[in-house]
């Protein structure tokens, strides 16, 4: 659905992207992570043609992006706003005809999701007397007016609120559900590894992970281990590294050693422990530590 | 399916003549323009009529006349002569009598001197008229051909015949009607729409909803779109003004100073083509520097004060009027007809006084077609600055090194 080769962009002498190349498969929700002023949205104006790349291709559907596209698209940008002066309908509606609704099919739409989300009475309000979380409705509504085929949601959850955050996600499943494909950039964690199927991380321009979340999470290791104890933890041994904080630890295993050894040589040292778990690190966790060290791909 | 950029003009249309304070502006121009020159001509005629009865009230008013001109005729009361001219000014300053009226040997050169209280401002200037009046009705009196007293008094009517090139020429009021019509268009233009579409562009920076906009539309449609509606609005504007001046026109038939024979209209398709062409550039000119304005700063306001130098530059040529006027051909005239911004209403005015020489208006249409491409070079270098430049403004640094 959407292919990116070799893409490079700077501002003022400064590479904020640098030879990026990723692939977003049909029906696929692709998370597109990094820290503030990695790139993320550089690369996302640049794919909908708002910031021409300085080199390397970004299609769509095989094409260069064109306004044509938009009427499969939902775009739900970082800066986002409405026209404070229009009423509610009005602006719906509008932007429903620019997406290639036609008057009647924009209304239609825009008067059920209002009835919806709770707003029909808000029809012909002038959107500045809306409330924050009543505009951000609205926003959404423009969003997905068009049942795009393809979403691309810059940091979507940023500045809503829970009850905003639960419909979004609920609308975001629902058209997935129904074949969209969904490319969107996030801080938040929990969420991206509850629905992402891929992901890329950005650093210094560059993908520093990129592939299936599962395959990252596996190669980042299943072998970790979550502990609660009461006691004082040995931190340098020659059986893990551990990370500790107050009572809780992540055990990461040397080469070679095994768990139980882990475990024993825990009990014999007196620790008395409250929970031993094995798990895959978080994604919270490899982002942190991408983020931290020097590793890239 | 329809273009983008006609539902943007649409919108853009329907936001502003959907709006009262658009139809407020609109309908109550003209009457605000009406109702200040009644106002204004009835003032005018009420505070004459009131110096008179002031001027006719006076008790006793003193004539010191070195000349002999004044006719005896006239000193019936409230006037009397006086031969010291001393006494009557102390007489004036004591509030003894109303004024005095000094007519020296050489008046003429001299003027005539009036002597009266002062009862603040509405009293300055209330024996002036009498003054002048007694000498005039005594020269008048002094003539013995009736022939001459006749003509004198007579209201002359005047036949002007004006050559131009040697040839008679057929001046009429009805010439300037198409060409007075875009002078007036065009000033609707710069008041009105470029306002408009200066708060049509900050409003979507400063609202955030720009990014979303450009998702779907290409920023040459928007531009486009937006420009189309205002033009729309325009169009309204002037159509809704001449419904208004026909109405006028035909409710004041026969009652006006001037006879419009509408018959005549001279429709001189040169000189509405060149019309209409610097009517179209002038706006594209200014609507582009509007649009570069609100995309170079964060807020509406700002940009505000930014675009009034602008809308000055552009409405500038009013303080010359009477410099063009007097030498429509000028080097005044030349120099400001193709200067930018100044430009177009001077080309306007000159073209409807048909004092546009060919070789300038052929000139001109290649200097105004090439302000209007650097406009629209500015306004979308701007714009692709500046649209998605949050909460600061554009440096001219950046601009340059684009």
């Amino acid at each position: 659905m959407i292919s990116i080769k070799n893409f490079s962009k700077s501002f003022d002498n400064l590479k904020v992207i640098d030879d990026l190349s990723f692939d977003v498969k049909k029906g696929e929700i692709f998370a597109y992570l990094g820290a503030n002023g990695s790139g993320k949205t550089t690369t996302l104006r640049a794919l909908l043609g708002i910031y021409a790349a300085d080199s390397g291709e970004l299609l769509i559907k095989g094409k260069p992006y064109s306004t044509e596209i938009s009427n499969l698209l939902g775009y739900l940008p970082e800066e986002r706003g409405l026209y404070l002066e229009s009423k509610v309908l009005d602006t719906m509606t509008y932007f429903g005809n620019l997406k290639g609704l036609t008057l009647l099919d924009s209304k239609k739409w825009s008067e059920k999701y209002l009835e919806e989300v709770g707003l029909a009475d808000k029809a012909n309000e002038k959107i500045k007397n809306l409330s924050s979380g009543q505009q951000q409705k609205i926003q959404l509504g423009i969003t997905i007016i068009n049942k795009p085929k393809l979403l691309i949601l810059d940091e979507p959850t940023k500045g809503l609120d829970p009850v905003n955050r639960d419909l979004l996600m609920e609308k975001l499943l629902e058209l997935h559900s129904e074949g969209a494909t969904i490319l969107f950039s996030s801080h938040q964690m929990e969420e991206v590894e509850k629905i992402a199927d891929s992901v890329l991380m950005l650093k210094d321009g560059k993908a520093a992970l990129y592939g299936d979340l599962e395959e990252i999470k596996k190669s980042f290791g299943e072998n970790i281990i979550k502990l609660r104890f009461r006691g004082r933890l040995p931190r340098k041994t020659k059986f893990y590294e551990a990370k500790v904080e107050k009572n809780t630890a992540q055990l990461i295993p040397k080469d070679g050693v095994k768990n139980n050894d882990i475990l024993k040589f825990l009990i014999k040292n007196d620790v008395k422990i409250i929970n031993f778990d094995l798990s895959s690190p978080s994604l919270h966790e490899i982002f942190v530590q991408i983020s931290k060290s020097d590793y890239e791909k | 399916m329809k273009n983008k950029f006609w539902f943007v003009m649409k919108r853009e249309y329907l936001k502003v003549v959907k709006t009262p304070s658009f139809w407020l502006a609109t309908l109550f121009f003209p009457i605000f323009i009406v109702a200040i020159s009644l106002v204004s001509g009835y003032s005018g005629a009420a505070f004459e009529e009131s110096l008179r009865e002031a001027a006719e009230s006076a008790d006793k008013i003193a004539i010191y006349d070195e000349t002999g001109i004044i006719s005896e005729d006239f000193i019936v009361e409230p006037f009397e002569k006086v031969d010291d001219f001393e006494a009557a000014l102390s007489s004036v300053k004591d509030e003894e009598i109303d004024a005095l009226f000094v007519y020296q040997e050489n008046f003429i050169e001299e003027g005539i001197n009036v002597y009266a209280q002062d009862k603040g401002i509405f009293s300055i200037g209330i024996f002036n008229e009498i003054a002048i009046s007694l000498v005039r009705q005594s020269i008048i009196m002094s003539l013995d051909d009736p022939q001459q007293i006749t003509a004198m008094v007579a209201d002359l009517r005047v036949e002007e015949i004006l050559y131009e090139d040697g040839i008679e020429s057929d001046f009429a009021i009805e010439q300037f009607i198409i060409p007075g019509i875009s002078v007036a268009l065009y000033f609707i233009l710069v008041a009105f729409s470029t306002s408009y579409l200066l708060f049509s562009v900050s409003e979507e920076k400063e609202n955030r909803v720009i990014e979303t906009v450009l998702s779907i539309v290409k920023p040459r449609e928007l531009i486009l779109g937006k420009l189309l509606g205002q033009v729309g609005v325009v169009f309204t504007q002037l159509f809704t003004l001449l419904f208004l001046a026909f109405i006028g026109l035909r409710l004041t038939e026969g009652s006006m100073p001037i006879e419009i024979d509408w018959s005549s209209v001279e429709i001189n398709l040169g000189q509405i083509l060149l019309a209409v062409f610097y009517t179209a550039t002038g706006f594209l000119v200014l609507a582009n520097m509007m649009i570069a304005v609100a995309s170079a700063v964060p807020s509406y306001k700002e940009a505000q004060s930014f675009s009034s130098v602008f809308v000055i530059a552009s409405i500038a040529p009013v303080w010359f009027i009477m410099s063009i006027v007097a030498d429509p051909s000028g080097t005044l005239a030349t120099i400001l007809s193709f200067t930018p911004f100044t430009a177009p209403f001077i080309l306007l005015f000159r073209n409807a006084l048909g004092e546009l020489e060919t070789i300038q208006a052929i000139l001109s249409i290649f200097v105004l077609s090439f302000y209007v491409w650097g406009s629209f070079y500015i306004a979308f270098k701007m714009f692709e600055l500046g649209s998605l430049q949050f909460g600061k403004n554009v440096s001219l640094r950046k601009f340059f090194k684009f």
